[in-house]
């Protein structure tokens, strides 16, 4: 369904150029579920909005992303805005920013279906707003963003794109703002999406709980570059890269006892890792070779660590 | 104590009918809470239930409807122009939305310098460019992100924006709405390290709104847990981690999902089922009615009250 091959973005910062997706490759196969995880500015919105070609006015993707056959992007702009939208949709990180404030939330909604008669799509948009458990939906949907709890927002977010039927799903953290009983709810109506409707499902996470509900296979992002793809079960049960080893480390656990602190991941993330040599985890690794800091590691079978495969 | 509310209710004013003018739509309840210096209350809940209302009502940013908000023992509502502005320099909020709570226009910088200004007049402009880029740091960003725009940052790094907007004039009090929301684990854990640091050293007190309850854990002292504009249970937090009382806290807490594919894929389709009751037309009964599975008659026809039952007080009387 999707196939990315070694994609890049790059965007001109004070004249200068700096990476923030380096190379980036994935597919995933129709009614799959792929989760994106990886720390803060490690480029994963970015992935997500070069496939939408809806990159900020400096930025530059490269590389391959084909979907079904079709590489999204050199597509002509007609032909994309064709695919945005219906057969490819996206939930936003941000959907303040990503609704339209002076719109009642219904008409957005309806205008999803805008080949269906108004009054048609009307209902539908109800509907579907009840089946993200929406209270009160026919009342709510007559009614603007602003008045909207952060979490009715990204509810409302996730029916713009279900009512869309899309073949592929995107979605950047579609559940931040949500209740753990109601986030289990919308993520098991995205994994029916998947089963039902063969819908492929790209959806990017910090909460590895999540992928582990939801997700079969997961990739790893660090600086803008994928360090270890796998299966859900192979990553939590033996994770390869040093990176997704302090991951899963600093994952709290509601059984472990309390410490004074917190586990984190020692250091810090270079700023611009994607745009130097080397591997972009490397001045906080514990396995640092001299050959890391200067050769960058090729994702071989799933993994981009010379240390670890040796 | 540095922040109380008494029997507090927070409303918000209904668009105007062409007939006639509908009451205020009341989202927040009867809320009481006292936080001392260098504590923490925690608050959870079920989405649109009202938390954020009621964080900004408790920086006065938006009226109390009945009851009252206290800044060490004042309300804000009756303070002089001038004794609000010195008061509320002290108090700061995290917002929710985290690129929507930048200006768009303004650099890092100017984001984070500007409270300066206002609450450190005198200041020079080297000093609140040292200031800004040190309290980045702390939040995991190198000064290298003080010349950028909001749109050219990550979600993570304009959340830390905002929790490095909210620290740097030093407060007393921050109202923390959902403020590790989207980083990831490592940072996340930075930023929780750092909140309790500031804590132990300057004796900040925190409001911590949150759906992560293994972060609530760790920062809160006591938890209060809200559904549709009430509190349901407000306990000693290791207490309500330890056996949460009412039904809706214990489905929360079942909830959590564990980074464990195989338990969560087992849990699949097992998800708290009923439907939600709205603000428009809350239930006469237990809010938690229609999703309860131990839920008698009586529950869907009396509220009950919020009663002590060992160190917690808890809305369910089963
Ligand atoms: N318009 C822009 N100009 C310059 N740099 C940008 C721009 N937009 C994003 N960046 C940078 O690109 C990097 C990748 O950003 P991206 O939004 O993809 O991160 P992310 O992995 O989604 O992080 P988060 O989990 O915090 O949302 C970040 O370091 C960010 O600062
Ligand atoms: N400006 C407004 N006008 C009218 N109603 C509003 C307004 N803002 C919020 N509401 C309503 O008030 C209720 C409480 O909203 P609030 O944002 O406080 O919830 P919340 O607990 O923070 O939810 P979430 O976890 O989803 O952020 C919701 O029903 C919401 O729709
Ligand atoms: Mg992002
Ligand atoms: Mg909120």
């Amino acid at each position: 369904m999707l196939e990315i091959k070694g994609l890049t973005v790059d965007f001109r910062v004070e004249g200068r150029m700096v990476r923030a997706v380096d190379g980036v490759s994935l597919s995933i196969a129709k009614g799959q579920v792929m989760g994106l995880v990886g720390e803060s500015g490690s480029g994963k919105s970015q992935v997500l909005y070069a496939l939408m070609g809806l990159l900020a006015e400096n930025g530059r993707a490269g590389g391959q992303a084909l979907f079904q056959g079709q590489d999204l992007l050199t597509m002509a702009p007609r032909a994309l805005d064709l695919l945005r939208g219906k057969r490819i949709a996206m939930i936003f990180q941000d959907p303040m920013t990503a609704l339209n404030p002076y719109q009642r939330v219904g008409d957005q909604l309806a205008e999803v279906l805008f080949h269906l008669p108004k009054a048609q799509a009307w209902e539908r948009a109800v509907a579907m707003l009840e089946r993200v458990k929406i209270p009160d939906a026919a009342a709510r949907a007559r009614r603007y963003p602003h008045e909207f709890s952060g979490g009715m927002r990204q509810r409302v977010m996730i029916a713009m794109a279900l009512l869309a039927e899309p073949d592929l799903l995107l979605a950047d953290e579609p559940t931040t703002a949500l209740d753990v009983t109601i986030q289990a709810q919308i993520l098991d109506l995205l994994g029916e999406l998947a089963a039902e409707t063969q819908t492929a499902i790209l959806i990017v996470t910090h909460d590895l709980g999540v992928v582990a509900r939801l997700c079969d296979r997961v990739t790893v992002l660090y600086g803008g570059r994928v360090m270890e793809e796998a299966g859900a079960e192979a990553l939590f049960e033996a994770p390869r890269h040093p990176y997704s080893q302090g991951l899963l480390a600093a994952t709290p656990r509601m059984e472990a006892p309390l410490a004074p602190r917190m586990t984190t991941i020692p250091g810090t993330p270079r700023a611009g890792a994607a745009s130097l040599p080397g591997c972009p985890f490397a001045p906080r690794c514990a396995l640092v070779t001299d050959r890391c800091r200067k050769e960058t590691p090729q994702l071989i079978e799933g993994i981009a660590c010379r240390e670890v495969t040796r | 104590m540095i922040l109380e509310a008494r029997n507090l209710s927070v409303a918000y004013p209904l668009p105007r009918g062409l007939i006639s003018r509908p009451a205020p739509l009341t989202v927040v309840h009867d809320v009481s809470f006292r936080l001392e210096r260098g504590k923490t209350l925690g608050i959870v809940g079920e989405s649109g239930c009202g938390k954020s209302t009621l964080g900004r009502a408790l920086l006065h940013l938006l009226p109390a409807a009945k009851g009252e908000v206290l800044w060490a023992g004042e309300n804000p509502a009756q303070m002089a122009p001038e004794t609000l502005r010195k008061a509320r320099a002290k108090r700061q909020i995290i917002f929710q939305d985290p690129i929507a709570a930048l200006d768009p226009r303004m650099t890092v910088l100017k984001s984070l310098t500007r409270p300066l200004a206002t609450f450190e007049p005198g200041i020079t402009r080297a000093e609140s460019r040292d200031r800004a880029a040190e309290v980045l740091q702390r939040t995991g960003l190198s000064a290298d992100y003080l010349a950028r725009y909001p749109h050219e940052l990550s979600g993570g790094q304009a959340q830390r924006v905002g929790i490095a907007r909210a620290l740097i004039a030093r407060p007393e009090v921050i109202i923390c709405d959902e403020p590790v929301s989207a980083l990831d684990v490592s940072i996340q854990a930075q930023v929780v390290n750092l909140l309790l640091d500031l804590q132990e050293d300057l004796g900040l007190a925190l409001v911590f709104i949150s759906h992560n309850l293994a972060v609530v854990r760790q920062m809160a002292d006591e938890v209060m847990v809200m559904c549709l504009g009430r509190v349901v249970e407000q306990a000693p937090a290791e207490a309500f981690h330890l056996s949460p009382q009412h039904p809706y806290s214990q489905a929360l807490r079942q909830a959590v999902p564990e980074p464990d594919p195989l338990a969560e894929r087992s849990r699949r389709g097992k998800a708290l089922q009923g439907e939600l009751p709205s603000v428009h037309a809350p239930p006469p009964g237990c809010v938690f009615a229609s999703r309860c599975d131990r839920a008698r008659p009586e529950c869907r026809t009396t509220r009950p009250e919020l009663a002590p039952r060992g160190a917690a007080l808890v809305a369910c009387p089963y």
